[in-house]
């Protein structure tokens, strides 16, 4: 019987060899089967392309908020109406963003380093006072994008519009060469229509000049070509605006043979840390009244400083010969330098009070920042409800606190001018 | 004898079919697996994601779009476009190329602006692999824009 069985089973035994081979085939044929269905769970999705068309586009949106702004600036000078003209066109940005993208689960949020602003989605600055002039905006994004899973993408957006001009190359108050660029890109293609020259008269009113000619020397250094109003001009202060932005940047030229003008026409609304040709120490002077010449480290130069001894510092104004209105806000912009500039964070206040003629003191406001390395540093104060304006005869009081840790041997600078043409100042009337 | 010999013939060669028959069972089972369902419309929709996206950030980035936009009317606009996606988009793909616009109202809100196609809408609705990128584009009026490109691989 076992004879017969081992007889017959060769055929058996084609047939589990066809059940193995199968099996095995089988097997491999599952496998494969699921690594493509895997492949397909792990499809291309389109992540970087669409994280990359929103950074784009976010920063169309900033150089049109920094145009904007910057004509409102040119028409109306003041901070207020122009940064919030700029914040609109990021707020609509945003808005028509989760529009646009809620099928995908966007979340993005703008905002700034600027704890004092109360719309930080944006931060604008302007600083057209001295011979470099700039236009400055940045926002910082953070983007979820929650149909990819893609989470925590954060990245800053910034643009900037600078417009120097060269001191040593001004000819007889006719002719000088400045230099325009855009991120620190040179300008080319300025034409003559996107350039205005204004000339300071013997009374310190802007008069416009006729602009003869402009001639590109590569670089983004333009020598332009102008007549004056007169002969005997205080300065000059070039305007521009780029050629595809549009977006406006001026800067301005003092010349060195300025004299103390006349007491009386001063613009009291704006002030800034300086001295006059007899004061002995740092005050808050309108432009007219600050001389460059008189301070303690050279031309303009002026820092006073805190530490942890002394953690305060008090400057004043002169009494102001004229009533000033406040409203809503005072900006307060300080250029700030720590030193060491090691990376310690510090919180800095700025307090304002108005010291009445009789010696009494009221507080306008004060606003904190948190410092941690050099550059300018904005205060919005919000003015106290209880005054409306500064009377004539009395004085402006800033004081400048720092919080120091009982073991920091650091100290912090508040330089009144920095690199000669960008000004520590105060806005009382933005 | 003989026919206890040709029992033995007939039960080999039945065990032959029935391992022959396994072995092409299985083979045909493990072709239909290993055949991957519709990977062909996966690649096409990959690759013509690929396309949208770089279609719209040509568009974008060159400018193409913001001088479309200016265009005084809509016609104009139209043509321009049409003309502009017929010289980028490779032959035998269908396109439609839809903008949008934020309604400058109080409420956010997009509204239609202009569209170019050379399809039907059917294509569009029938075709298993279509594919669609979108962008936003802020321009230098201050408007904003929302585009979005749909495509799908005609001949097929």
């Amino acid at each position: 019987m076992i004879e017969r069985l081992l007889k017959n089973s060769r055929g058996q035994i084609i047939i589990a060899l066809a059940i193995v081979i199968s099996v095995i085939v089988l097997s491999i044929a599952l496998s494969t089967n699921k690594m493509s269905l895997q492949s397909k769970q792990l499809r291309y999705e389109p992540v970087k392309e669409t994280a990359l068309a929103l950074t784009s586009d976010l920063n169309r949106a900033l150089t049109l908020a920094l145009c904007e702004a910057s004509r409102k600036y040119n028409l109306t000078r003041s901070y207020r109406e122009a940064a919030s003209k700029g914040q609109d066109v990021i707020f609509n940005w945003a808005s028509s963003l989760i529009a646009a993208y809620s099928h995908l689960g966007v979340k993005a949020k703008l905002s700034t380093s600027d704890e004092n602003s109360s719309r930080a989605s944006i931060n604008i600055h302007f600083d057209w006072s001295g011979e470099t002039g700039i236009s400055y905006a940045y926002t910082d994004l953070d983007l979820d994008i929650d149909a990819y899973g893609f989470r925590g993408w954060s990245i800053r957006s910034q643009k900037s519009v600078t417009l120097k001009i060269f001191p040593e190359t001004v000819r007889n108050d006719t002719a000088l060469i400045f230099n325009l660029m855009e991120d620190n890109k040179p300008v080319p293609n300025l034409t003559l229509n996107l350039i205005r020259v204004y000339a300071y008269a013997s009374n310190y009113s802007l008069v416009p000049s006729e602009v003869k000619s402009l001639k590109y020397l590569g670089e983004g250094n333009y020598t332009v070509e102008f007549t004056p109003p007169s002969k005997n001009i205080m300065g000059i202060t070039i305007l521009a605006a780029t050629p595809t932005e549009n977006i406006i940047v001026s800067a301005r030229h003092l010349t060195n043979n300025t004299t103390q003008p006349e007491s009386g026409n001063e613009d009291w609304t704006t002030l800034y840390m300086g001295r006059t040709l007899n004061s002995t120490e740092v005050m808050l002077l309108p432009l007219r009244l600050w001389d460059p010449k008189a301070s303690s480290l050279g031309h303009g130069k002026e820092a006073p400083v805190i530490s942890y001894g002394q953690p305060e510092t008090h400057i004043t104004s002169p009494k102001i010969p004229c009533n000033i209105t406040l409203e809503g806000e005072i900006y307060v912009n300080l250029y700030i330098a720590p030193n060491p500039d090691a990376k310690k964070t510090r919180n800095v206040s700025v307090t304002l009070s108005i010291i009445y003629e009789d010696g009494a003191s009221q507080l306008i406001g004060s606003s904190t920042c948190s410092v941690s390395s050099e550059g300018f540093y904005n205060f919005n104060i919000a003015v106290s409800n209880s005054i409306s304006r500064i009377p004539k005869g009395s004085q402006l009081l800033m004081t400048i606190t720092a919080t120091f840790k009982k073991n920091d041997s650091g100290s912090l600078f508040i330089i009144c001018e920095k690199d000669g043409n960008q000004m520590s100042k105060i806005i009382l009337n933005p | 004898m003989l026919k206890v010999h040709s029992n033995k013939g007939q039960v080999r060669v039945f065990e032959a079919v029935a391992a022959a028959t396994i072995i092409f069972m299985s083979f045909s089972a493990a072709i239909l697996l290993i055949r991957p369902q519709h990977s062909w419309a996966i690649r096409e929709v990959e690759d013509l994601d690929r396309l949208g996206y770089n279609i719209l950030h040509n568009l974008i980035e060159n400018g193409a779009i913001e001088s479309i936009l200016r265009e005084s009317s809509l016609n104009a606009s139209r043509i321009k476009l049409k003309t502009l996606l017929e010289g980028i988009i490779p032959i035998m793909t269908y396109y439609n190329l839809t903008i949008f616009v934020r309604d400058e109202g109080g409420a956010v809100e997009l509204k239609y602006y202009v569209s170019v196609s050379n399809a039907r809408p059917e294509v569009f609705l029938n075709s298993p692999e279509v594919s669609s990128a979108t962008a936003i584009y802020t321009s230098r009026s201050g408007r904003i824009y929302y585009i979005i490109i749909m495509l799908v691989k005609g001949g097929g």
